[in-house]
Order: structure tokens, then C-alpha cells, then sequence
């Protein structure tokens, strides 16, 4: 039997990056299109359900009428699939179905209690507040639980959303389906049970950077369950840095920015952080650069972390003004960052060129 | 450096005037009005030049303030000596100003300088030179808003444009930093932090909106449902009042039935007739129609009776027998053969006639012939010819054909006399045959005349040419003969047109009689025969006619007593029903009556499965009453129902309301995320923006820092000359003053700091002097010695500073070449 372990969706959501409006609202469309993919993809895989672990939603404040419609319509195209939906921390109060829109039988929702649905000999249990005290299941099924929270490595939660994972151990379970967390992880629980983190099917911004998708389960016959990532997203965001040190021109730059990227994908989005050590007198374009990167990419992004090339003994008896403001902010007390670009721009001052701040 | 001499072709009032100059002191004492102040202004211009602008005021604008008031060439030259050698340097201004530059060891141009000269020797620019060296009485102020003095006197010669730059520099990154930041909360972070709090404020309200959309969607729920009890009830009402509406619809339509199957009943006053009785009376209707159509059938029709009132007009009376028509039609037939006859016997006699008289005038005449005779005498005499023998074969041609025709007629209309004349017209014919065969002679062809000319021409011409050896003589017995011939011809065509004209007179006379005859019909104008056919046919409609008006009289009498007796019949019927008296004709009495019929009687059935149906209806829906629940009167379901429409509308209109609302809400709402991510741009701007201008103060301060910490290196020599210069030109009574790195002089007085204002013209001038004094000092420590430029300094001076003020002048001397410029003897 093949299942789909997906988590943190957040449809609707904003996006995390600087992205324009444009792109965050296209990027939203995405994420809805991406999760309407998997509902696709496990119908032709042959899987049986989907196990959603929480966050599908971002907020009940915002979901889109249209997105809910979508989501319902995709729910019904599928009845060969089970949805086993466990709201999470983002999704509290959004109600997918009402009054108007009956929940369809292969929907299933959980409560703050534990809850169990059988598929065949697999018992899919759930608990929106989970507690492993009260949880009991049947170990000769087929044991998989889900839960939305922050998994810790003990046996007590210390906060409302931990999930001591070491709690569950013993308790005749195979798999723990996890959402929460948006990069992918899995931890064992017991000599029986992996707990696993599937990350979120699509970055929402440079800080969910990488491979991006789901976990394709799958019991054997020998009573486990075997899971394999799937990469599905419809984008990967990559962080990418490049040193500039020595870099003599806006080409130079240019040049080691494109040796930077090369081979990531035009359809990806990046962000290239531009670092190393630059020569006062040289200031490199870096919006002509992000200009470039947005035309090779679908989004682009750069950020200066560069340092200023500065001997203070090349200004120690250096009697000019310059000497003189160079050596002064040298000695502040400023981060050394402050330092660059304040001396970048008191410079550029100084010769009647445009100021970079 | 020292001044060695100068020459002014034309500056200001100036013209043509020299100058030498020593070291030292070198005093020019001229009263007020000379051009002292042109000539310190030409020593500057030598060093400077003369920039051009296009400033109106004079003052702003020396080159036009010293434009030569005589005209001529502007400009001169100044010979000075420095560490670089002996120079001189000329000047003119125009239009393109001149500069060049004589090293005077060698008399050689040098480029030991370029045009900005004064810069390259003085370290500082013209207006630098002005707050410096040149000492005026009207600004003794050096002012330290110099770049370039500060340069100089920071030391930073090599790099004066650093130092010179600074305060461009500085206003470049304030100018940036008001960009972020201006007075009034404006500038770029104002506006992102408007912006952010406005947008805060819509999504704060937009988030408040979702608050309340779930307590209106509850009361959406709740509304829906009382709208969803309230149709329920307000269709039950509507059911339940419309089968009381059908049950009582119901009873009227049996109610209607019933009275119609009265008002049927009254009108057959209590007798009903029964379907056979219909069925005999109808069958009697149709034996009168079909009565009464046999008598239309078996009468004259209307054509026929105009038709018979036509002909007996013509045969009044009487119509003509058959016999006597076939007799006068056989006649008119006979008369037709006759004229037909009569005109080909006249068109063949009009023939012959025309061809025997054309034939004659071909002919010789009688004299013609004579002459011809004599020609040929002895022939003539021995060959008579006889003529007459050639008219039997025409007799016998013509009996033949009169007796055929007159045979063929008489038998094909079976008349004797026309077949007796045919036999005695053939046997006439052959007899001529025979006399013409058996009695004619030949004539004697061998006699020939002497000179046979004319005959023979004469023969040609009538048609009968002869060969050289024929016999002339039977040629003109012949053409003599044929010539008798045709007279005799011509006579006996005289005779017959005679008789033809007879019998044309007769035939005439028969067709008149019967013209006459059908006359008497009415028919006249056509031919015979055909007035006989039309009187022939008339007279057979006529007698057709007749016959059969006969006939239909016969016919009718009987048919009308057979009516007579079935409409008296069916009128006793009808009279049993006088509703049905109101129609005349007895088909449409009989339909009415019928009709009548049926319908009470399909009434009585329609009645009966109404109130079977009824029963069952009342029975089906509970409509039965029974005095302990009686049914609710329409009245009051109506205001059932229209209470429950109120409230109906009432709650649909709360559920648009909010429906429309909550859609709002969600629009509203979903705008949410693009609100989030707006702000978070824009917080990241304005983080951004902060940073930013946090940045720029911190270069401008840093800037700043190093331009103030380089300027208070020279304040301390500075401090040291200003008290030296003012304890000469004071002595004890000089104020305890200090300067500061902006050339600024503060006096402790009093135990209060005082600006030099508070003080007297003369102290005022005393201070600034020896500013000015300490100025040069720590400008030109090292380097180039200046010359000074007095242009007449002391002139607020009392008599006592004014002797210090000489001695300090010839103390100044003895370090720097000094030009003094003097109105007053007293001064000098």
C-alpha cells in the first residue's frame, strides 16, 4: 500500500523573501498548483492517501474562497484517495468545508483527541493536541501516527507545541508522519518506528532554500513502512555565495557572479550572496548584476556582504583628509561592516561621486 | 618671494603707470581717489587673472569693475622674483584673455607656472590670497569658509583638492541624508514609516474584519436555517391552500355541470327524446335533403331554362321538322356544287377566252394572209385546206369531260337527270371522235413558191417556222384554218359565257330562298349550310329542352308529395321542442336538438366523474370536514402566507445582506498575505533606509571629525602669532582675546566672552589685523615668503595704536616685502 506523507503547504501564504508582488502572488498560485500535483501524482502512483501533517493553510484570516474551491474540487476528482487531514498551528479555525460544501467521505479530519481510521490492515491515527500517555493502538496493524509540532529528542515536552518523540517509543508504532519543521528530517523513535519531517513541497523564500516535496510511503510485506522522498517542487530557491576579492571590474564581477550560478536551472530562484574583500575605489554595480541574474532566473536576489580592501598602515602618516577620516573610523568602535561603507562612502564624497547609500 | 616691479597699460582708471619695488617696506601715499585699491586689485590680477561672470554688481565683478575707463589694452605685466627664479608675468583681458610667463635669466618662455600662478606660488586661490595676504581697511576679516586656506594651513598642500573638497563632500552626504530624513518627518524613512503604519492599519483592520466574518457567518448559518423553516412553512401553507382552492374549484365546476344539465332540461320542458327517436327523425331530415336535392336535380338548371327561353323566341312556332332540315341541307349541298362548278366552268372559259384572243392578235389578219396567197399563187390554188375538220377533236374532248362530271355527281347524289346528261355528254364525244377520225383529208405539201421570203417570215412570227422545204402553202392553209378556228372559238365561248350567267342567276335565286327559309329562325348573314347547321342544332336543344321540362314536372309532382308529407312530419317533431325553434332550417334544428342531447347527457356523466374524482381528492389530501376540525378558511391561509413572506423577506434580505458582507470580508481578507508581504518590503526598506542614513550621519560625522582635527593642528601657532601681533600693536592695554579655528576672535572681558562687535572700530581692526597677521604666519611658515598687501589698514586707528602700529609695520618689514598703500602722509 502506498501512502503520501506532505505537510506544510501554507496556502495563501505571503512570502518570506523580498520577492515583488508579482512573483509572491505567482508563487502563490504555485503552491496551490504544487499541491493539486501531488493529489495527481499519488492518484497515478497507485497510493491509497494522502496523510497531510498539518499547516495546509497559512492563516484562516486569509485563505482564499477560490484556493478552498480548488482544494475541494481536487479532494472530489480523487475518491479512490483517502485525505487524512490534520490541522496544524497555521490551519486552527479554517474551514475548508461548511454548511454549504459537505466534508466528502474520503476526507478525514482529526480532533484533540486521538483518532484512528483504518486502510486495510494501516491504522492512520491522529491528535491535534497530542499526548503520548493517552495514546493506544493495536501493534499487530500497521501503525501510523501524525502530528504537527516541534519534535524534541526527549520524553517530556517542555513547551505546548514539542513533541517528545521518545515519549512514543514502545508503542507499537511504525511510522510517525511529522509536520512542522520546512526542511525535511527523520529521527528514530524506536527499534519499530521512524518519526520523519517530509519539509514543505515548495520555499516560500531564501531562508527554504534546497530540494523541496513529500515522502512516498510504502508498507511491505514484511509489515514496514518504507519511505522515499519525492522532489517535487515546481521551484528550488538556492542561496549561492561568490568571493569578489580581487575582482578589478564590473566584468570581473560579472564573470565570477555566472561561474557562481551556472548549472542552476533559469526556472529557479536565487539568491547570490556577494562577498570578499573590494578596493575603496572600486564600488561594483550591483543592481546592474541583480538585473542580469533576474533575466538568467525567474527570481533573483543579491546582497553585498563585502569588506573593504583597507591597510590602516597605508594611512598611519597620511596627513590628508582622507588619511585622516580613513584612520578615524579604522579606529571606532563600529561593526566592521558600519566600517566599509562608511569609509566606501566618505570616499566616494570626497571625489564628487555618487554616493552608494 | 618679492615683487620687482609692474606695469598697468590699461586697469580701471590706471593707464600707462609703473612701479618699482624694493624689499621691505614699500609705501605708495596717494590721496583718496588715485587707485590705490585698482592697483592691489591689478597685483592680484597678475597672480590670479581676471575670471570671467556675468554678475552686474561691481563689486562681485572685477573684471568689469576694472574694465579700463580709457579704453585700450587691458592688462599689464609684474616682474617677481621667488625660489623658482626671476619672472614676469603679463596679463590682458579681452575677449581671449593672454597670459604668458618669461623666465628672465634666460628671457625665455617658461612653464615653470602655469595660469593659475598665484595658486601654484601662494598655495591658496584668489579669494584665499584675498583673506590672507591683501589687508584691507574694509574687510580685515580672513573669515576661514576657505578651502583652500584651510588646505594651506593644514598643511595638505599636495592634496588640496581633498581637503578642498570637504565641504562639497559633506553637503553631498547631507543632501543623501536628507534624502532618507528632512525636518517635519519627511524624507524617504518618513514616507516608508506613513507607509508602513497605513498599511499596518488596513491589515489590523482587515484582520479585524476576519474576526468578526465568523460570528456573522454563524448568524448567516442561523438566518439560512430560520429561511430554509420559514419556505418550509410557507410552502406547506401554499399546498395546503391550494388543494382547499382545487377542492373548492372542484365543487364549483360539479356545481356548473349540474346547472348547465338544468338549464338543458328546462329546455326540453321535462321530455327528453331518446336516441332512436333522434335517429328516425334524422333519417327523415335526410330523406327531405335528399328529396329536395332530386327535385333541384331533376328541373332545368338556370342555364338550361335561359338557354330554353332563348330558343323559344326563335321557334315560336314551332321547331322545323327533321325531314324538312335534311332536305335543305341536301340543297344548300347541291347549290355548293353547283356554284363551285359553275365557277371553275367560268375560270376555265375566262381562260380560254384570253388565250384564244391572244392566239388571234398573233394570227395574220385576213389582208396578211392574202398577200401571203399571192405570194405563193400557184401553190395556194392546188392545195385548199379545210379548216373545220380540227374542231371535232375539241367537241369530242369536251362532251367527254361535261358527260364524266355530270355521270359522277348524278350518281354520288343519286340524281337522274344529272345521270342522263352524263351518258348523253359521253356518247356526244365519242361520236365526234369517230366523225374526226374517218372524214378528214390531208393537204398537198410538195408545191413550192419562186420567192417564199415574206411567208416564211410571216409563219416565224405567228409561231410556225418551216424548213426550207416545207410546204409554204399547207403552212398558211393551216395558220388561215387555225385563225377560223379561234374566231369560231371565241364565238361559241360567247354562248357559254351567256349560259353560265343564266345558271348564276338561278343558283342565286335558290340561296336567297334559303336564306329566306332560315330567316324565319333568326339566323341570317352566314352561308346556307352553315345557318342550316346552327338551325339544325338550336332546333335539336330546343326539342331536348322541352322534353325535359316535361319530365321534371312529371318527377317533381311526385317528389314534392313524398316531401310535403316528411317535413310535416319532422315539423310536428320540432314542435315538441320549441328551444330549438329559434333555427329555420330543420338540419340545424335537428343539430341544436342533437347537441342538446349529448351534452346533458355527457353532463350527467361529466357530473358523476367529478364527484367520483372529488371524493377521491377529498379523501387523498384530508380535505374531508367534520364539525370538530373544520377546514381553515382561504382567507386566513392567505394571511398565514403573506405573514410568513414577510418574514421570508425580512430574513433573505439579512442573508444578502450579510452575504455581501461576509464576500466583502473575504476580499477584503484575502488581500492579507500581499498586505503582510508589503509590509515586510517595506520594513526591510525602511530597516534598510535607516541603516542607510545611520551610515551617512556617521560619514559625515566621521567627515567632519577629520576635517576639524586636521584644521586644529595650526590653531596653536595661530594663537601664539595672534597673541604676539596684539601685545606689539597693544601693548598692556591689549584685551585678553583668543582665536579659534574658524579665524573667529572671542575677548574675555569682564569675565564674560565678547565678540570683537562690542567693541570700537579701531580694537575691531586691531583684532583683525593681527588675525590676519598670525593667518600669514601659520599659512606661509614654510614655503614661499608673501608679500603683504596693505591697502591702507589703519585708518580707525588713535594716534597712540597708530605708532604701534608703524612699528609693527617696520617690524613686518624686515620680514616680508610689504607694498603699503596710503592716502595720509600721517600714516605713513
Amino acid at each position: 500500500m502506498k501512502l503520501i506523507h506532505c505537510a506544510d503547504v501554507h496556502l495563501d501564504s505571503p512570502m518570506n523573501s523580498r520577492f515583488s508582488a508579482e512573483v509572491a502572488k505567482k508563487r502563490r498560485a504555485e503552491l496551490l498548483e504544487t499541491f493539486c500535483r501531488i493529489i495527481e501524482f499519488a492518484s497515478a502512483e497507485g497510493a491509497c492517501a494522502i496523510l497531510i501533517a498539518g499547516d495546509l493553510f497559512d492563516s484562516p484570516a486569509y485563505v482564499r474562497k477560490h484556493t478552498k474551491t480548488i482544494v475541494r474540487e481536487a479532494v472530489a476528482k480523487h475518491p479512490e484517495l483517502q485525505f487524512f487531514y490534520l490541522a496544524g498551528n497555521h490551519d486552527g479555525g479554517t474551514d475548508l468545508y461548511g454548511e454549504t460544501d459537505p466534508q466528502p467521505e474520503n476526507f478525514h479530519t482529526f480532533g484533540s483527541r486521538w483518532k484512528t481510521y483504518r486502510l486495510g490492515d494501516v491504522a492512520v491515527t491522529a491528535s491535534e493536541r497530542p499526548n503520548a500517555e493517552t495514546l493506544a493502538l493495536d501493534p499487530a496493524d500497521i501503525n501510523i501516527v501524525m502530528m504537527h509540532g516541534n519534535a524534541v529528542e526527549t520524553a517530556n515536552a517542555a513547551k505546548k507545541d514539542d513533541i517528545p518523540i521518545r515519549a512514543y517509543a514502545g508503542k507499537g508504532i511504525d511510522y510517525i508522519a511529522l509536520g512542522h519543521y520546512h526542511s525535511r528530517s527523520s529521527a528514530s523513535v524506536d527499534g519499530r518506528c521512524r518519526a520523519c519531517y517530509c519539509g514543505c513541497p515548495e520555499g516560500r523564500g531564501f531562508d527554504e532554500c534546497g530540494e523541496k516535496g513529500f515522502l512516498l510511503l510504502e508498507t511491505t510485506p514484511d509489515r514496514r513502512v518504507e519511505q522515499r522522498f519525492v522532489p517535487f517542487a515546481r521551484r528550488t530557491l538556492h542561496e549561492v555565495a561568490v568571493d569578489i576579492t580581487g575582482c578589478d571590474g564590473q566584468e570581473d564581477v560579472m564573470r565570477r557572479a555566472k561561474d557562481a550560478v551556472a548549472g542552476i536551472s533559469g526556472d529557479d530562484m536565487v539568491k547570490l550572496t556577494v562577498k570578499g574583500a573590494v578596493d575603496p575605489a572600486f564600488s561594483p554595480e550591483y543592481d546592474w548584476i541583480a538585473e542580469k541574474l533576474n533575466d538568467r532566473f525567474y527570481c533573483a536576489e543579491l546582497k553585498s556582504e563585502t569588506t573593504l580592501l583597507i591597510r590602516p598602515e597605508d594611512y598611519r602618516n597620511d596627513i590628508s583628509l582622507k588619511g585622516e577620516f580613513i584612520r578615524r573610523v579604522m579606529n571606532a568602535e563600529l561593526p566592521q561592516a558600519d566600517k566599509d561603507r562608511v569609509i566606501r562612502n566618505g570616499l566616494r564624497a570626497l571625489w564628487g561621486e555618487e554616493i552608494d547609500l | 618671494m618679492k615683487l620687482i616691479s609692474l606695469y598697468i597699460e590699461n586697469f580701471g582708471k590706471l593707464s600707462r603707470w609703473s612701479l618699482d619695488l624694493s624689499g621691505g617696506l614699500n609705501t605708495v601715499c596717494e590721496e583718496n581717489g588715485w587707485g590705490k585699491s585698482t592697483l592691489a586689485a591689478f597685483i592680484k590680477a597678475m597672480f590670479y587673472g581676471l575670471p570671467k561672470n556675468a554678475k552686474r554688481d561691481l563689486d562681485e565683478n572685477e573684471r568689469k569693475k576694472y574694465a579700463p575707463w580709457q579704453g585700450g589694452n587691458y592688462g599689464g605685466y609684474l616682474v617677481f622674483e621667488c625660489t623658482h627664479g626671476k619672472f614676469r608675468v603679463e596679463r590682458s583681458f579681452g575677449e581671449t584673455d593672454v597670459y604668458a610667463l618669461t623666465d628672465l635669466s634666460t628671457g625665455l618662455p617658461s612653464s615653470a607656472f602655469s595660469e593659475t600662478l598665484g595658486q601654484e606660488l601662494f598655495g591658496v586661490d584668489a579669494d584665499g590670497f584675498e583673506r590672507s595676504v591683501y589687508f584691507s581697511a574694509r574687510s580685515l576679516a580672513p573669515s576661514g569658509k576657505n578651502d583652500t586656506v584651510r588646505a594651506k594651513l593644514t598643511g595638505v598642500l599636495d592634496d588640496v583638492n581633498d581637503m578642498g573638497n570637504f565641504e562639497k563632500a559633506y553637503a553631498l552626504l547631507e543632501n543623501r541624508a536628507k534624502d532618507y530624513k528632512k525636518t517635519g518627518n519627511r524624507g524617504k524613512i518618513g514616507e516608508l514609516e506613513a507607509e508602513i503604519r497605513e498599511l499596518k492599519e488596513q491589515a489590523r483592520e482587515k484582520r479585524g474584519l476576519f474576526v468578526g466574518q465568523k460570528s456573522k457567518e454563524q448568524e448567516l448559518a442561523a438566518v439560512r436555517s430560520e429561511l430554509a423553516a420559514a419556505n418550509a412553512e410557507a410552502e406547506r401553507v401554499r399546498v395546503f391552500a391550494e388543494r382547499i382552492d382545487e377542492k373548492k374549484r372542484r365543487e364549483d365546476a360539479i356545481r356548473s355541470l349540474e346547472a348547465q344539465r338544468a338549464a338543458i332540461g328546462q329546455a326540453f320542458v321535462g321530455e327528453i327524446p331518446s336516441a332512436e327517436e333522434l335517429a328516425q327523425r334524422q333519417a327523415c331530415l335526410r330523406a327531405i335533403a335528399l328529396d329536395n336535392a332530386e327535385l333541384r336535380r331533376i328541373g332545368l338548371n338556370e342555364a338550361e331554362q335561359n338557354e330554353l327561353v332563348a330558343l323559344s323566341a326563335a321557334f315560336s312556332s314551332g321547331a322545323p321538322e327533321a325531314e324538312t332540315l335534311e332536305n335543305q341541307h341536301m340543297l344548300a349541298a347541291e347549290l355548293r356544287a353547283k356554284r363551285t362548278l359553275l365557277a371553275e366552268s367560268r375560270a376555265r372559259l375566262d381562260r380560254e377566252r384570253q388565250e384564244d384572243a391572244a392566239r388571234l392578235r398573233e394570227l395574220p389578219s385576213e389582208a396578211e394572209l392574202r398577200e401571203a396567197r399571192a405570194v405563193l399563187e400557184p401553190a395556194a390554188a392546188a392545195a385548199p385546206v379545210t379548216a373545220r375538220t380540227r374542231l371535232l377533236p375539241i367537241a369530242a374532248l369536251l362532251f367527254s369531260l361535261f358527260g364524266a362530271a355530270a355521270l359522277v355527281f348524278g350518281v354520288w347524289k343519286s340524281v337522274l337527270p344529272l345521270i342522263v346528261c352524263g351518258g348523253a355528254g359521253l356518247i356526244a364525244g365519242l361520236v365526234c371522235l369517230a366523225i374526226d377520225r374517218f372524214a378528214g383529208s390531208k393537204p398537198d405539201r410538195n408545191a413550192k413558191p419562186a420567192d417564199d421570203r415574206p411567208v416564211r417570215d410571216l409563219l416565224a412570227r405567228c409561231g410556225k417556222p418551216v424548213s426550207e422545204n416545207a410546204d409554204l402553202v399547207a403552212a398558211l392553209v393551216g395558220l388561215s384554218e387555225e385563225s377560223e378556228q379561234v374566231r369560231a372559238r371565241m364565238a361559241e365561248q360567247e354562248k357559254r359565257a351567256a349560259g353560265l350567267a343564266a345558271e348564276e342567276t338561278e343558283l342565286r335565286a335558290c340561296e336567297n330562298d334559303l336564306r329566306a327559309y332560315l330567316a324565319r329562325y333568326g339566323i341570317a348573314g352566314s352561308d346556307p349550310e352553315t345557318g342550316l347547321r346552327r338551325l339544325s342544332e338550336s332546333a335539336r336543344d330546343w326539342n331536348r329542352l322541352v322534353a325535359k321540362q316535361r319530365e321534371a314536372a312529371r318527377a317533381g309532382a311526385e317528389k314534392r308529395a313524398a316531401l310535403s308529407a316528411n317535413l310535416a312530419e319532422i315539423d310536428r317533431f320540432f314542435a315538441r321542442y320549441p328551444a330549438c325553434l329559434s333555427e329555420a332550417d330543420p338540419e340545424r334544428r335537428m343539430q341544436l336538438l342533437a347537441g342538446a342531447v349529448a351534452r346533458h347527457t355527457a353532463l350527467k356523466e361529466q357530473i358523476e366523474r367529478n364527484r367520483a374524482e372529488l371524493a377521491s381528492f377529498i379523501a387523498e389530501k384530508g380535505l374531508a370536514e367534520n364539525p370538530q376540525t373544520p377546514l381553515p378558511d382561504l382567507a386566513v391561509l392567505q394571511a398565514d402566507a403573506d405573514r410568513i413572506k414577510e418574514r421570508q423577506a425580512a430574513l433573505s434580505e439579512r442573508e444578502t445582506a450579510l452575504s455581501i458582507e461576509l464576500d466583502r470580508a473575504t476580499r477584503e481578507t484575502e488581500k492579507i498575505p500581499e498586505l503582510e508581504e508589503s509590509i515586510e518590503r517595506l520594513s526591510d526598506e525602511l530597516t534598510d533606509a535607516k541603516d542607510r542614513y545611520r551610515l551617512l550621519r556617521l560619514t559625515c560625522e566621521y567627515l567632519k571629525g577629520a576635517q576639524e582635527a586636521l584644521t586644529t593642528r595650526y590653531l596653536a601657532g595661530t594663537r601664539e602669532s595672534f597673541g604676539k601681533y596684539l601685545n606689539l600693536l597693544a601693548g598692556e592695554a591689549a584685551p585678553q582675546a583668543d582665536v579659534n579655528a574658524e579665524f573667529g576672535v572671542t575677548v574675555l572681558d569682564g569675565g564674560m566672552s565678547r565678540q570683537p562687535e562690542s567693541y570700537s572700530r579701531g580694537w575691531r581692526d586691531i583684532l583683525q589685523f593681527c588675525v590676519r597677521l598670525s593667518l600669514v604666519d601659520a599659512l606661509f611658515k614654510d614655503g614661499e615668503t608673501p608679500f603683504l598687501l596693505l591697502d591702507d589698514p589703519f585708518t580707525n586707528l588713535d594716534e597712540k595704536r597708530l605708532v604701534s602700529a608703524k612699528e609693527l609695520l617696520g617690524r613686518l618689514a624686515s620680514q616680508f616685502q610689504v607694498l603699503y598703500l596710503v592716502c595720509h602722509a600721517d600714516r605713513t
